[in-house]
Order: C-alpha cells, then sequence, then structure tokens
C-alpha cells in the first residue's frame, strides 16, 4: 500500500509534466477548444432540428434532452482530461513501445495514464456546465443540496463507467494487437446514449445498454430518478445504481488490465 | 473477379486472425442497426409530416442502413492516422523511395481495408437489415446496383478528404487537436445523423455546398429511389472525387518540397 501511495505521488509529477508538454503548444490548446466547443454545438443542432420536426422525443422535452447531453458532457470531459492515453494503447503495443512501461519501477497503468492530459475535457466540463445551468432554469427545476450532492456523485460515477469501458476496450488490444475499431463501435453507441433518451429504442436495445454495455448509467437512468420519470425498463431502483455499476465495471476493468498486462509479450521492433 | 476473390480470402484471413474483433464488429454493427430502426420507427409513429425529401415511413431504413455505410467508410479513417503517424516519426521518406505515386500506393493500401469491411460487415450488415430487421428492400434492382456504385464513390470522397486531413499533419505534427472538430462537421453536415433534407433551408444550401452530403445521404437516396435524378446524383458524387483527388495531389506535391527541404 506504501508503495501504492508513493506511485501516486510519482503519478502527480508526471501529470505536471504532460501538462507543461501540452502547454508548450498554445495554439493546439485554442483549435481543441474551439473544436469541442463546435462540436458539441453541432450535436445540439441536431438534437433541436429532430424536437423541431417531432416535439418529443419519446416524453424527453428539448430541455430535458440537453440535460442529459450535459450530464454526459461533464462526465466524459473529466474523463478526456485524465484517462486519455488509453484510447491509443493499441498504438504503443503494435511498435513495442509498451514495454517502457513496465520496465520502471512504477505501476504501469499509473505511468501510461499520466503520459497525456487532454485539455479538451476542459472544454467539455466547461460547455458541460454552462449547457446544464441554461436547461436547469429553462425547466423551472429547484433542486434541494442533497440533490446536487447526487447529481455530482452521478457525475464521477459516470466517469468511472466511460474509463472502465475506455481501459477495457483498449485492453484487449493486449491479447490481439487491435483495439482501434472495437473503440470506434463503442464511442458510437456512446454518441446515441448522450443524444437520446432510451425510452426511444427497442427493447432489446434497451436491454443491452442498461445491463451488458451499461452506459444508460452514465446519464440516463439517474437523470429520469432525478426528473421523476419513469424510466425505459420501468424499474425505478436503476435511477440509483450508478455508483455500484460504476464499481462494478471499475473491477472488472482492474482486471482484465491485470490479465491483459500479463499476457502482453512485446512485439519487439 | 480474380481481384475480388483475393480479396474474399484476405476478408476471410483477417476475420480468422482477429476473430474476436470479427464478432464485436459485427455484432456492434447490428445492435446499432436495431437501436437507429427503433428509434426512427418511434419517431415515425409521432405522425409529423416532414417537408420534401425522404418521406417519413423511410427514415427508419434511411437511419438503418445509414450504420453499415458508417461502418463500410471508416475504414477510410486509418489513412489519416497511417499518414499523420509516418510524419511525425519521420517514416515518411521510407514511402517515400517507393517507386510509385504516393497517393496511388495509399489509395490501393487503403481500397483492401475498405474491400474487407464490406466483406466482413457490409454485406451481412445487409442480409441482417433486409431480412431479420425487414428494412424496405432497394426501390428498383438497378437502385441496388447504382447503391453499390455510389457507396465505392463515396468512399473515395472520404478517403481523399481523409489524406488531406493527414497531409495537414506535416504542417501542424498534432492532428488529434483539430480532428474532433472535422470529425463533428462530416458527422453534421452528412446525413449522418439526420438527412440535410430536415435541416432548416438555409442551413441546408449551406451544407449542400460542401462533399458530406455526398458520404451518405446521397447513397441512401439512390437506395430509397427518393433522389429525383440518380444519374445526376452520381454525377455530383464523381465531380467531388475528381475535386479532392486534384486537391490531393496538389497538396502533396506541396508537402513533398515541404517534406524535402526538412531534410530526413
Amino acid at each position: 500500500m506504501a508503495n501504492f501511495f508513493y506511485d501516486l505521488k510519482l503519478y502527480a509529477s508526471i501529470l505536471r509534466l504532460a501538462i507543461h508538454t501540452r502547454m508548450q503548444y498554445r495554439s493546439d490548446f485554442f483549435i481543441g477548444l474551439f473544436g469541442v466547443i463546435f462540436s458539441n454545438l453541432a450535436n445540439l443542432i441536431l438534437i433541436w432540428i429532430i424536437l423541431e420536426k417531432f416535439n418529443a422525443l419519446a416524453a424527453w422535452s428539448l430541455y430535458e434532452v440537453v440535460l442529459l447531453y450535459a450530464i454526459w458532457l461533464m462526465s466524459q470531459g473529466i474523463n478526456a482530461l485524465f484517462f486519455w492515453n488509453m484510447l491509443g494503447l493499441e498504438n504503443y503495443i503494435v511498435d513495442g513501445s509498451f514495454d517502457q512501461y513496465l520496465i520502471r519501477p512504477m505501476n504501469p497503468f499509473l505511468q501510461f495514464i499520466a503520459r497525456e492530459v487532454n485539455f479538451m475535457g476542459f472544454g467539455d466540463i466547461l460547455l458541460g456546465v454552462s449547457i446544464f445551468i441554461i436547461s436547469y432554469n429553462r425547466l423551472h427545476l429547484s433542486w434541494s443540496a442533497t440533490q446536487f450532492l447526487w447529481l455530482f456523485i452521478i457525475v464521477l460515477s459516470g466517469t468511472a463507467i466511460l474509463a472502465s469501458i475506455y481501459i477495457i476496450f483498449s485492453s484487449v488490444s493486449f491479447w490481439t494487437g487491435r483495439s482501434k475499431s472495437l473503440l470506434r463501435i463503442g464511442l458510437r453507441f456512446q454518441q446515441f446514449g448522450q443524444r437520446y433518451p432510451l425510452d426511444i429504442f427497442g427493447q432489446w436495445y434497451k436491454v443491452f445498454v442498461s445491463f451488458f454495455f451499461p452506459i444508460a448509467f452514465v446519464n440516463y437512468y439517474p437523470l429520469a430518478g432525478l426528473l421523476s420519470k419513469p424510466n425505459a425498463v420501468n424499474m425505478p431502483i436503476l435511477a440509483y445504481l450508478s455508483p455500484f455499476v460504476a464499481i462494478i465495471l471499475v473491477l472488472l476493468a482492474i482486471i482484465v488490465w491485470h490479465f491483459g498486462i500479463n499476457s502482453y509479450g512485446s512485439t519487439g521492433s | 473477379m480474380r481481384v475480388l476473390l483475393i480479396f474474399i480470402r484476405l476478408a476471410y484471413q483477417q476475420a480468422a486472425i482477429y476473430r474476436f474483433e470479427f464478432w464485436v464488429r459485427i455484432g456492434g454493427v447490428f445492435i446499432m442497426m436495431y437501436g437507429m430502426l427503433s428509434l426512427w420507427k418511434t419517431l415515425s409513429t409521432q405522425g409529423v409530416r416532414l417537408g420534401g425529401g425522404i418521406p417519413l415511413e423511410q427514415m427508419p431504413t434511411y437511419g438503418t442502413i445509414n450504420i453499415i455505410i458508417f461502418s463500410l467508410l471508416s475504414a477510410a479513417y486509418s489513412i489519416r492516422h497511417y499518414v499523420a503517424g509516418q510524419v511525425r516519426s519521420g517514416k515518411l521518406e521510407l514511402d517515400l523511395l517507393k517507386p510509385v505515386n504516393f497517393i496511388n500506393f495509399m489509395l490501393l493500401r487503403n481500397f483492401g481495408e475498405f474491400m474487407t469491411g464490406l466483406l466482413v460487415t457490409g454485406i451481412p450488415g445487409l442480409v441482417f437489415a433486409i431480412f431479420v430487421l425487414k428494412v424496405q428492400l432497394p426501390a428498383q434492382p438497378i437502385n441496388a446496383l447504382l447503391f453499390v456504385l455510389s457507396l465505392l464513390l463515396a468512399y473515395l470522397i472520404f478517403f481523399a478528404f481523409n489524406l488531406l486531413v493527414g497531409m495537414v499533419a506535416i504542417v501542424s505534427l498534432n492532428i488529434s487537436s483539430y480532428t474532433w472538430a472535422i470529425d463533428a462537421l462530416v458527422s453534421f453536415a452528412s446525413g449522418m445523423v439526420v438527412p440535410l433534407t430536415l435541416f432548416p433551408d438555409k442551413l441546408k444550401a449551406l451544407l449542400y455546398l460542401l462533399p458530406f452530403y455526398n458520404l451518405y445521404q446521397s447513397p441512401l437516396q439512390i437506395y430509397l429511389g427518393s433522389a429525383h435524378n440518380i444519374y445526376q446524383v452520381l454525377a455530383i458524387q464523381l465531380l467531388w472525387v475528381v475535386v479532392l483527388f486534384l486537391c490531393a495531389h496538389l497538396a502533396w506535391r506541396i508537402m513533398d518540397k515541404k517534406v524535402q527541404i526538412q531534410g530526413g
């Protein structure tokens, strides 16, 4: 355990280095920020176009859908800040450069994720909070302090869920050397989860994203609970399960990562 | 014919080597198709009339086939990472030493991936969509044939576009910061999420000036038979193929000089 805390301290200092590296390319930061704002604006306009033609997505109004989007964006933002390097794991494995993380006396996982900080995450968080405030006001909500604390826990659980999914999917490349197309499909699913309330999908799809690929716990179930809406599978209890789903997925991610690293044989180069 | 057989063999080998990935990919595509079908079915029961373009009752088919196009076009993504990666690691000069035109070389490299995708997810996806999900068939047999041609043109457009995106790496080194914005623009302006026919008029007029609607909306309009003139749609696609390939060649010529000046 003492070892782990030592590693955490190292993690913090590598992270600082990563931030400094990033700061060298200041124009990249601004282009990235522009990219985040532009891409999310484009998504929101698409939601608006659909809702303008169809009045409601199932029983969800425009600002409720935006709220769904905002919660996702906050979780996604934190995830992008700290776990971004995970998406590139495949490259390190294929060209053999992953070896460097195994020979240093520090937890390879912490070393690996400390390598990069994605500032675009800040853009996501900023935008998420802004559109959250806008739709919160438009919907005339008044949540109690406890509910806001719960929201905070939801966002952190969402972060853990998304990060675990990235870790599990990327870890596949420990065995197969490939994870890109897997991640791309996962990302597309996540876009559906970010944009549309689950009610609108068919029964099998609901079951799939609730129990097999549980992204609906990032935003849909907890928000349906907070807005006191009946959820898509009529199980009110699901509104409170996000933290538990997060814990299970984190454990799963740790196991998969662990087995992955153990079965990793360097490709050499 | 022999070429096709070679591609089928390659696709089979790929699927055999990356068996896990093959199943996840195909499973993912099937589930996404089902998701989109059910989404648009729910929406189209809400009985809102859409003005012009693609009729409401065709939207579930639009959304479902869309997913197949997405999975086919994603082959072209790898080209930008390839070019950017070669630039960053300085290996690009190895490609330059080869006695073939760089762009043709890239195209041949990537086309195999597209064909593999077509065999691994495209055809099974179409079979699943038609026989299990029971989406509409192509409007006429000729539409089916021209749909495939249109897909090929869409791929060429997306290939040339991604090559251009990758080449920017020679100037800016880090492409990941702006590819997000570009990908968002593509998914916004291509009809990948919502067909442009549903957009407000002014925005629609603007987006028709860009090449991206040729990626998703054009092939789908041919499939559904909702285009006024199929051959005009194909002609516009072809025009964009020519324009973007010219751009790529031009950009490459400029880059080529730049790379030489920088040395290895």
